[in-house]
């Protein structure tokens, strides 16, 4: 069974479209949508979802104001800006550390499993589809990531499918990398303008820690063929292919719009051919 | 000689070693010369954070000579290269583990063997 | 007054809303908050010296010889950032979250700490002819958590100045802090179901964090807005801007040019929105 994750560390890349796309093209596979603090792909893939479960990222201090005696010794310890000047906790600062729980001299302050997110298992007219939502305000330290990605692994061996295809989130932090431990080969989709490259540079310190075939593909790459050569240029100083540019078009979004998946719809397109092409280039490799 | 595993459920010698280390559910522990087995709780499972650390914790709890794991994580590995433990790299079953064991056909593990699991 | 300028979806134009309208306005001061991948700097051109303020975490250091194996610490930290082997106790700096808790449990004080650098702050106080103060959050890669970095961050905020900070996209942690303590907030979105989702999730938080904010449509396209007019209509909540769909207006961000530079027209707009900001400001402190 192959991984695949596809990372963009700039926003608005096309990475998620494209991640759709080839979760159209592939076969035998389970697709993770690992981008839980905004997550996207459902939009495009439809998913109905079979189970649902709350996740814990960690716990939170609840107060017992009956029995504080406002000795302020929590709102002193707490490093977190957690616990408001009248001792009440603010959920949203707290990050469960529980040193207010065992300062408080006479046990006012207990923790319990703070709620942050929820876990889907779907289907979609493609493949199963594993999920997430964290909540607002919540710590996004890669554990719902990983949990995400254990189901769809865990679902693809169980199912006998080949393939897991992992859309990433934007940025560089543990989420990201989160997504990327242990896979088989990480696809970055950047865009031709300065932000991209700045981002693409930052995604490259952090990929070369990893043991994992990286490939780059250039998106919408006509709206500045210059910078798309200087973005092919620095990949170049770095080991790194550029597997495909891929032109824009604004077809991609029309569909997008309508909730509908390039390769399916217009399927003889140019552009759909090109996509289809670099799927297939990208399975050659996996092999 | 006691040999530790970690193991993706509790189902006997036929039970499959675990690549992911820090979140298995079981560690098998055995011991080689009076084909015992028994199985352990890995609490580490459901972490919020340093599951790799939690279950090396464990692992050290646990005294034992060997390890066999196909997996361990850079935290860990600096956890239990402290101990007086060989790890070894294995795969399969518990059983086909400790035959290749026997057969002197696992290698010893002497870094890391990915990068951390940043599931915090 | 601080205004920050955030999107649940990333790409969709935070950094061209807040660097264009730092460049259309007198007496100001802007914080790049998105530490993982900061982009402003290029629009802005910043001489940082080579010069940066360290971001530092406190992680806990054990004396071995005063430690009775107790293992306190090792039991009381919620992130399994200590752990006991044989007789030593080790420390995993990353994963701490420097609460000090180790320290307070520990029996025999054999607990102190030190500081680990996670990450960078960098500025230029006087940039080019407007004079911006500009400042920039860098988050060191392989680091947990990048809200410690907007935190030392905020505690530049030169209050004589009118501050807009950039913040990460999402609705997470870091966004939350790049916000919660802001008069004002920016939501910047573009007509596509990914903006209109994202967009929502990004009013739940604002309502939540109980902050006014305004919506800008980036890249809007007549015929497309509706999508996003239809929610904000809903919603009641004010539409404050919109950035065209130009492909004169792509190229320049793409070469990392400024548009109000080029495009002389969009800095009376963008001097247009910051009073309407004033005045909403106004507003929410007088029903206040």
């Amino acid at each position: 069974m192959k991984k695949i994750t596809v990372i963009s560390g700039k926003g608005g890349t096309g990475k998620t479209t494209l991640s759709a796309n080839f979760s159209a093209l592939a076969k035998n596979h389970v697709i993770a949508d690992c981008d839980v603090d905004a997550p996207n792909m459902h939009l495009l893939l439809e998913p109905h979802v079979e189970k649902e479960r709350n996740f814990s990222g960690g716990k939170i201090a609840v107060r017992d104001a009956e029995k504080c005696t406002d000795c302020g010794l929590c709102y002193e310890k707490c490093r977190f800006n957690a616990v408001n000047e009248d001792f009440s906790i603010n959920p949203v600062k707290c990050e469960g550390c529980s040193v207010c729980a065992e300062v408080c001299p006479v046990d006012a302050i207990h923790m319990e499993a703070a709620l942050t997110g929820q876990l889907y298992e779907s289907q979609t007219k493609y493949a199963p589809m594993i999920h997430a939502r964290l909540k607002a305000g919540a710590e996004n330290s890669g554990k719902l990531v990983s949990e995400v990605r254990d189901k769809a692994e865990e679902r693809a061996e169980k199912e006998g499918k080949d393939l897991v295809i992992v859309d990433g989130s934007p940025g560089i932090g543990c989420p990201v990398i989160a997504s990327l431990n242990g896979v088989d080969m990480a696809l970055i989709v950047t865009e031709p303008s300065k932000s991209g490259l700045s981002d693409l540079k930052r995604v490259v310190e952090m990929i070369e820690h990893f043991d994992l075939q990286s490939k780059v593909i250039i998106n919408k790459y006509d709206l500045n063929e210059k910078m798309a050569d200087k973005i092919e240029e620095f990949c170049n100083k770095h080991d790194l292919e550029v597997m495909a540019r891929i032109p824009f078009s604004p077809v991609f979004v029309d569909l997008l719009r309508e909730g509908k998946i390039l390769v399916e719809e217009k399927k003889d397109s140019d552009i759909a051919k090109t996509i289809a092409s670099l799927w297939n280039e990208i399975i050659d490799a996996l092999n | 000689m006691k040999v530790i595993m970690p193991v993706k459920n509790d189902n006997g010698w036929e039970a499959e070693l675990n690549p992911r280390f820090g979140r298995t559910p079981f560690f098998a522990v055995v011991n080689i010369e009076e084909e015992e087995l028994e199985f352990i709780d890995n609490t580490a499972q459901n972490a919020p954070s340093g599951a790799g650390v939690e279950a090396a914790q464990i692992v050290a709890d646990q005294k034992a000579d060997l390890m066999f794991t196909p997996n361990v994580g850079p935290r860990a590995f600096t956890g239990l290269e402290k101990l007086n433990m060989k790890i070894y790299l294995a795969n399969g079953t518990i059983k086909e583990a400790i035959e290749a064991f026997k057969n002197d056909e696992l290698e010893e593990v002497s870094e890391p063997t990915n990068e951390a699991q940043h599931d915090h | 007054m601080n205004i920050t300028v955030l999107s649940g979806k990333g790409g969709t134009g935070k950094t061209t809303v807040s660097t264009n309208l730092a460049l259309s306005l007198e007496n100001v001061q802007l914080m790049d908050a998105d530490v993982e991948e900061p982009d402003s700097y290029i629009f802005i051109e910043p001489d940082f010296k080579n010069d940066y303020i360290p971001v530092n975490r406190k992680i806990p250091v054990v004396d071995q010889e005063t430690c009775t194996g107790c293992r306190k610490c090792v039991d009381f930290c919620e992130y399994n950032a200590l752990a006991m082997m044989l007789d030593e106790v080790m420390v995993f700096p990353e994963i701490c979250h420097s609460c000090g808790g180790c320290e307070i449990v520990c029996p025999v004080n054999a607990i102190t700490e030190k500081d680990r650098e996670l990450g960078k702050l960098k500025y230029d106080k006087n940039v080019g002819d407007r004079n911006i103060e500009f400042w920039q959050g860098e988050m060191n890669i392989g680091e947990e958590s990048s809200t410690p970095v907007i935190e030392a961050l905020k505690e530049h905020i030169n209050d004589k100045k009118t501050t807009i900070i950039d913040a990460p996209p999402g609705t997470t942690c870091p966004t939350i802090e790049a916000t919660v303590d802001s008069d004002f907030a920016l939501l910047v979105t573009e007509p596509t179901p990914f903006g209109l989702n994202d967009l929502e999730m990004s009013v739940e938080v604002m309502r939540e964090v109980g902050i006014p904010f305004g919506v800008i449509i980036n890249r809007s396209e007549e015929g497309e807005d509706d999508l996003i007019e239809e929610f904000c209509e809903k919603e009641d909540i004010n539409i404050m801007m919109k950035i065209p769909f130009e492909r004169k207006i792509a190229e320049l961000y793409s070469d990392g040019i400024p548009f109000v530079r080029e495009l002389k027209e969009w800095e009376e707009k963008f001097k247009e929105l910051f009073l309407a900001i004033e005045g909403e400001i106004n507003e929410e402190n007088n029903s206040n």
